[in-house]
């Protein structure tokens, strides 16, 4: 076991690289990099410049003389081949130097870093209550199939698969949040949060994240609580359940002690994948809430073309991913002695 | 009969609830089972075995199996009446059953051992953990499994057919029940496996005295094994007789047929092989009257209108055919 985990581990290295390589491509392929960004930036200082003293109108055409741009593609490492700054860029991750925003001129791991612990707070959480949630619903759907209670559940939780997460965001922000006044306006804490006693604090965290969290968890429940639902049905019409109840086993009993843990199967097959897609956060969701989380920063970013950062985002969540994935396996070991890993 | 009857199913019907109506499966069936006997329920596929034995041991799928009417009664108490949690003491510690299919009977993610202690734990609470692990190695080594100490840790996909099946036998027999139901249990192994599984279910039903229903669609078996012999037709009896009887001198039409289409070995070679033309009739549409007439070379005017009643041939021997005298 533990050698198949190496292995995995070990596979992540290409995968890592193939994903990084093709991003770092198209950073450099795609128009409105940051040189050109500052070479706009350049010609519209120039252009109130020119307006308000009327002087030269020399360099219309290019704001920066050619040593000028040169220099700046020096600097962001433009100069080389993408294959070769690819690897200069690779060799500063492995020493966790991400390189320096263009737009802030701080250090691309410092701005990630701020944003971490707000992501995974969000992403764990979500994922926690997602599985609290869905693994009960679907057992008492699947044992009450048919009833009021499973069309009604079945219901509501259609609907919120139906409805994407930032449309509810905005309602829940228009309404308990703006009108009536309920929940905070958005934001990860209180301005006064430093002042705050230890429980209002987590109070605090709480009164802040109920909102975003419905709107994070509300499309996912179905899948997940479908899945509980239909697996177990499977596996209560099973044969072993028959010998479970043959031996003298209560229908309950078979159902919690013999159906429940082979159900569980498939959902394991998610988690990983799940909480990695979490950690990620949306960055509409993020917005509507204005949370200041690594969706909104990655978003951000790509729009303003700031490249280290959307590599650095990239990175994180794409290692977030890649082991999320090797947690499923593991999850799934766990509760399936069927599979062996060697 | 000096002996005492241990198990009585009277009037036995039951019923499911499908898209296309409500069919009986099983009608008006009637046995009794006694101490240390074994019974055999044969009959073609679909003729409603594995719908009685479940009927008796209220294992019917639900909602849409039920019980219509007839009484089940173990030591003249009606199982049918029983609270649920009652027959919960029953199954496993009094009537314990073994299935078709041992591949998915057990559950795959439980260790075999837990699953043999489980029927401990269920009806023996006295014992601690350590007895019903002992107890549950010695049971896998009653039924033959080797290395039972260490068969015990492993889990239901590291053994092969033969040996779930073992498995099931074991589980089954754990609290020493007074009745084992068998549902075709060797069916789906080899026949090398098939007749060690007989083999071992004879030596254990010697050794504990118990009772068997033995439900199968191969007469061979049936020879081997049963003291009495109960053959279905379309949810009902056909004839119901001792073993010796039912080969020596079948009185049913059908039982005839049946007996007829075993393959002997004086037949010459690359023969034709004996059927009974024509097919079960569809339990939403029954003809009127007997319910074998369509395949039957005997068929008259009454079997067309009136059902047979089960006759007596002697006392031990009933048939329910209105023409079993002529035949
Ligand atoms: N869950 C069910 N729903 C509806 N009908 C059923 C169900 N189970 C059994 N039946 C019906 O009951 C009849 C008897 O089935 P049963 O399983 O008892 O046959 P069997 O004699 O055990 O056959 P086999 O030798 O194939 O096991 C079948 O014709 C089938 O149509
Ligand atoms: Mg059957």
């Amino acid at each position: 076991m533990t050698s198949y985990f190496i292995r995995r581990l070990l596979l992540v290295i290409p995968t890592f690289l193939g994903i990084t390589l093709v991003v770092f491509t198209i950073t450099r392929l795609v128009p409105g990099g940051p040189i050109e960004r500052i070479i706009a930036q350049a010609r519209q200082m120039n252009m109130s410049e020119g307006n308000t003293s009327g002087g030269s109108s020399l360099q219309d055409d290019s704001p920066l003389s050619p040593d000028q741009i040169e220099e700046l593609k020096k600097f962001y490492g433009f100069d080389k081949p993408i294959l070769i700054s690819y690897l200069d860029w690779l060799g500063k991750i492995l020493v966790l130097d991400l390189g320096v925003s263009t737009r802030y001129y701080d250090p691309v791991w410092e701005i990630i870093k701020d944003k971490l612990p707000v992501s995974a707070y969000y992403g764990i959480v979500t994922t926690i209550l997602t599985y609290l949630v869905c693994i009960p619903l679907g057992v008492l759907k699947a044992i009450k199939h048919k009833s009021f209670i499973d069309s009604t559940s079945s219901i509501i939780v259609l609907i919120g698969y139906a409805l994407p997460g930032f449309i509810v965001a905005i309602i829940l922000f228009v309404w308990p949040a703006a009108q009536w006044d309920w929940f905070p306006l958005g934001g990860f804490i209180s301005e006064d949060f430093e002042d705050l006693t230890l429980a209002e604090q987590i109070w605090d965290v709480i009164h802040h994240s109920v909102l975003p969290l419905i709107a994070y968890m509300i499309g996912g429940f179905a899948t997940m609580t479908f899945l509980m639902k239909n697996t177990l049905m499977d596996h209560l019409a099973s044969d072993y359940i028959r010998t479970a109840i043959a031996k003298g086993l209560s229908f309950r009993s078979a159902v919690f002690k013999h159906a429940f843990r082979n159900s569980l199967i498939p959902l394991a097959t998610h988690f990983g994948n799940n909480i990695s897609l979490f950690l990620a956060g949306s960055f509409l969701i993020e917005k509507v809430f204005n949370i200041d989380g690594l969706g909104l920063l990655g978003f951000e970013s790509l729009v303003e073309r700031d490249y280290p950062i959307v590599l650095g985002v990239l990175v994180i969540t794409s290692i977030l991913g890649l082991l999320g994935n090797i947690l499923s396996d593991f999850c799934v070991a766990l509760v399936d002695p069927r599979v062996k890993f060697d | 009969m000096a002996e005492e009857t241990l198990l009585e199913i009277k009037n036995l019907v039951t019923a499911f609830q499908t898209e296309a109506g409500t069919i009986r499966a099983v009608e008006d069936v009637s046995f009794s089972v006694k101490k240390g006997q074994t019974i055999g329920l044969v009959g073609e596929s679909g003729c409603g075995k594995s719908v009685t034995s479940l009927s008796i041991m209220r294992l019917l799928p639900k909602p849409f199996g039920r019980i219509e009417s007839g009484e089940v009664l173990l030591d003249n108490q009606d199982l049918l009446k029983l609270p649920a949690n009652e027959m919960q003491h029953i199954r496993g510690n009094r009537i314990s059953m073994i299935f078709q299919e041992p591949m998915t009977a057990l559950n795959p993610v439980h260790r075999i051992g837990k699953q043999i202690g489980e029927a401990f734990m269920l009806h023996q609470p006295e014992m601690d953990e350590r007895t019903i692990y002992k107890e549950s190695i010695e049971m896998l080594r009653q039924v033959g499994i080797p290395a039972p100490e260490q068969r015990v840790q492993e889990y239901p996909h590291q053994l092969s057919g033969g040996m779930r099946q073992r498995v099931m036998i074991a589980i089954a027999l754990a609290c020493k029940p007074d009745i084992l139901i068998a549902d075709e249990p060797t069916t789906a192994l080899d026949v090398t496996i098939q007749a060690q599984i007989l083999e071992l279910m004879k030596s254990l039903q010697t050794a504990s005295g118990m009772a068997i229903i033995f439900i199968t669609h191969d007469l061979g078996v049936i020879a081997e094994v049963c003291d009495e012999v109960v053959v279905m037709y379309a949810g009902k009896i056909a004839e119901k007789a001792p073993v010796c009887d039912l080969f020596q001198s079948p009185k049913h039409p059908y039982t005839q047929g049946l007996l007829s289409a075993i393959p002997k070995l004086e037949n010459p070679p690359k023969q034709k092989l004996q059927t009974i033309e024509g097919t079960v009739p569809d339990l939403m549409n029954l003809p009127a009257g007997c319910r074998f007439q369509n395949r039957c070379s005997y068929m008259e005017a009454p079997c067309q209108s009136q059902s047979p009643l089960l006759e007596k041939v002697n006392s031990t021997h009933f048939v329910s055919c209105h023409r079993w005298k002529e035949i």
